[in-house]
């Protein structure tokens, strides 16, 4: 152990490991670095800023029997906005490692010797180096730190950097600050792993209360709930777009486009999968094929684990997503769309290669998001489950990103989440499963719509069975002897008074029914027949009450045509029509009638009949009606319900995809590519 | 609930169904009017006459 003073402040530092290059000044922020000359000062780093981690100074963990402590750190700024730690584990051994850090995550390394490290301009995204796949490069800047450092920090420098992971949670790190570069080999683990009982720490209080900030543009109140974490946040009152690293709120724009609004609002907990979960922020994002196809993404807060997972919704369906290991994904094509990629011994057929683009975004986020911000996004499908793959490109960092989606009814989010209502989905989903045996899910209420259907249409032949169908009046009218009373009438029955004229090449006549009885309570039936041989009859009329003076007209337009056109009969016309009258007081009533035809044919033969109480053509229309009626409670029940996977099939699924084996055979199509080995 | 739902809403279509049918209840050929005195005094021709109808069949 070596104690000196601050060369800035004079303040005591104490050097405890041998082998550490540097100690940051408790007192001043002074990196202070030991040289063969003595103690250097290589200027002061910012405060700290408060990422929530549950790890400390002087903590002691152990990993895999190996015992340490940590006796430092750095914070380092990503290119996309963002901190993250690097913990400095001093091992009982003399040996360092370092302790990666970032959004609920641990990555710990140690310094392994290699001489054939690609050069940084080499590598991309998706490559591969000692069996591992390349899954970010980037320039890192460190900005703060504290206690004693294996290396010599220089404050606000920058180096460039590559992640790499591999199979069994591998996780690699080139960092390229010196030359030859470093190549640091560990792997993802947990604080479990690391041997530290987080729940035994104090709880932590954040110096940086962000979480009370106020909307620069409107005043409203922003509610955080990933002080921590969040990059970027949006007001959900006017829509202002700020960046809030490191607790400062810094007004960007104000997003014009404020999309739709959260199904399961910002600030809402649940808990998915024994998780505790707030919904931190929302966006939609599109892709554009024929036209442009959106979904919503909602981001969720793990406080416990300071992590991060999405909910994504897509037309009703749901899946829940969160990151993988790069490493853990075997994807022959990294950098591409390969037909097929495997994890865990189950096996993933690509759907979809396209460029998402984000819409409008709402709430926080934990990088510099912003409307416009695009992303080359890969999908593979083995319903229930899938990966998406996605590229982030920038000028300062390049990432290739695996996320695993499981998915979820609209009941289980509801459940989860504690909210009424969400939409159901009318379609197969992407990832729904189609399992045989799973409960019908089809039309709600459809047993109900078909017992009514049968009882309607039984109580129709019922209605129309017992309906009185009372016969008044049937009459037989010889209209050519009403024009020409000289003439002996053959009438059934004698007319009153009628009256006759031709005019214009049209016979008239104009006569009364005898007076009839009407019991009321039903409707009536006027009836014409005529027999017309390419000739026409109009017949108007008038039912009037003789005591009430009550008149309804009616007409009744009969013709008939006929004959041989390119040799072949025709007949165009009717000589049979009805008309109806509504419910009719009880009476007496009669027919006033009067009727035209071509005055250069025989006047038509007309028979007349009055009937009440029948079953009339509109009471075939009310019965469509009441059929149409019925429909609609189902109909509804079922939209909100959602149809549900019975009737579908795979080739459903794949109708929208680039890669449907249906109708375009992908490369090495393998049949059981999308079946899962383990189930 | 939607099963109460739909059991009441399908009776009452029902019901309406029964009514309409039974009681004959037509959309209204035409006004009912009424005529001081009787129709059958107002004719011939002076209730109301046809030949603004124009009809002359097919061809």
């Amino acid at each position: 152990m070596a104690v000196a003073n601050c060369p800035s402040c004079g303040g005591p530092i104490e050097f405890k490991i041998g082998s550490s290059a540097a100690v940051i000044c408790d007192h001043c922020r002074t990196v202070v670095a030991r040289t063969d000359r003595g103690l250097e000062d290589l200027g002061k780093v910012a405060p700290l800023v408060d990422t929530g981690s549950p790890l400390r100074r002087d903590l002691p963990g152990k990993i895999r029997g190996a015992g340490f402590r940590l006796v430092g750190r750095t914070q380092m700024r990503h290119p996309m906005g963002g901190v993250w730690d690097e913990w400095y584990a001093a091992f009982d051994s003399g040996q360092w490692g370092w302790i990666a850090e970032a959004q609920g995550k641990y990555y710990v390394t140690v310094k392994e010797p290699r001489t054939n490290l690609p050069p940084y301009d080499m590598l991309q995204v998706g490559g591969m180096y000692d069996g591992l796949t390349v899954s970010e490069i980037g320039t890192a800047t460190v900005i703060a730190g504290e206690g004693e450092i294996p290396w010599r920090v220089e404050p606000n420098s920058t180096y460039q950097y590559a992640d790499l992971s591999g199979a069994n949670n591998r996780f690699a790190t080139i960092d390229y600050s010196e030359q030859p570069p470093l190549f640091f080999d560990g792997e993802e683990t947990t604080l479990e792993g690391l041997g530290i009982n987080v729940d035994l720490e104090q709880p932590r209080v954040t110096t940086v209360k962000v979480a009370k900030l106020a909307c620069s543009q409107c005043g409203g109140p922003l509610n955080l709930v990933a002080p921590e974490q969040s990059e970027r946040i949006v007001c959900p009152n006017c829509g202002a777009l700020h960046d809030i690293g490191e607790g400062n709120l810094r007004y960007l724009e104000t997003l014009r486009n404020r999309g739709p609004q959260p199904l399961v609002p910002l600030g809402k907990e649940g808990t998915i999968q024994n998780e505790h979960y707030i919904v931190a922020g929302f966006m939609q994002r599109s892709v554009t094929f024929d036209k442009k196809y959106f979904w919503t993404e909602y981001l969720l807060f793990q406080p416990k684990k300071k992590s991060f997972a999405w909910l994504v919704e897509d037309a009703g369906h749901w899946s829940f997503v969160k990151g993988v290991n790069a490493g853990s994904v075997s994807d022959p094509d990294p950098r591409g769309a390969a037909p097929v990629i495997e994890m865990s011994g189950k096996k993933y057929r690509v759907f979809q290669d396209s460029v998402a683009t984000v819409e409008s975004v709402a709430g926080e986020f934990y990088w510099k998001v912003s409307v416009g911000e695009t992303a080359r996004a890969v999908d593979y499908i083995a319903p229930p489950e899938g990966i998406s793959k996605e590229f982030s490109d920038t000028a300062e960092s390049h990432e290739i990103n695996y996320s695993h989606a499981r998915y979820m009814m609209p009941e289980e989010i509801e459940a989860a989440f504690g909210v009424t209502g969400l939409p159901r989905p009318n379609t197969l989903g992407t990832l729904q499963p189609i399992a045989p045996g799973q409960k019908p899910r089809g039309c709600v209420g459809c047993g109900m719509f078909t017992a009514f259907v049968v009882a309607l249409l039984a109580l129709a032949g019922v209605l129309t069975a017992t309906l009185p169908k009372r016969t008044i009046l049937n009459n037989h009218y010889y209209l050519s002897d009403m024009a020409n009373p000289q003439a002996t009438t053959t009438s059934s029955e004698s007319w009153d008074q009628p009256t006759t004229s031709t005019e214009g090449g049209e016979a008239h006549v104009t006569f009364f029914t005898k007076p009839f009885t009407v019991n009321g309570g039903h409707n009536l039936e006027v009836n014409g027949i005529t027999y017309l041989d390419n000739s026409w009859l109009y017949v108007g009329g008038d039912l009037f009450n003789e005591k009430t003076g009550m008149v309804e007209p009616f007409e009744l337009k009969l013709e008939h045509y006929e004959g041989y056109e390119d040799g072949e009969r025709w007949t165009e016309g009717t000589q049979d029509l009805s008309a109806y009258f509504s419910t009719l007081a009880p009476g007496t009533y009669s027919l006033r009638m009067e009727g035209a035809w071509d005055a250069t044919k025989p006047g038509p033969v007309f028979d007349l009949k009055v009937r009440e109480g029948v079953f009339s053509r509109m009471d075939l229309v009310y019965l469509g009606i009441a059929i149409v009626l019925l429909t609609i409670p189902p109909w509804i029940a079922t939209a909100r319900r959602g149809v549900g996977p019975r009737g579908f099939t795979e080739a459903d699924r794949w109708r929208d995809s680039m890669f449907t084996p249906y109708g375009k055979k992908i490369e090495d199509d393998d049949d059981d590519s999308s079946s899962s080995d383990d189930d | 609930m939607f099963k109460a739902f739909y059991a009441a809403f399908g009776i009452l279509v029902l019901a309406g169904f029964s009514f309409v049918t039974w009681r004959g209840i037509q959309p209204a050929m035409g006004q009912r009017k009424y005529v001081a005195g009787g129709l059958r005094g107002a004719a011939h021709g002076g209730y109301r006459s046809f030949w603004y109808s124009g009809f002359h069949g097919g061809k």
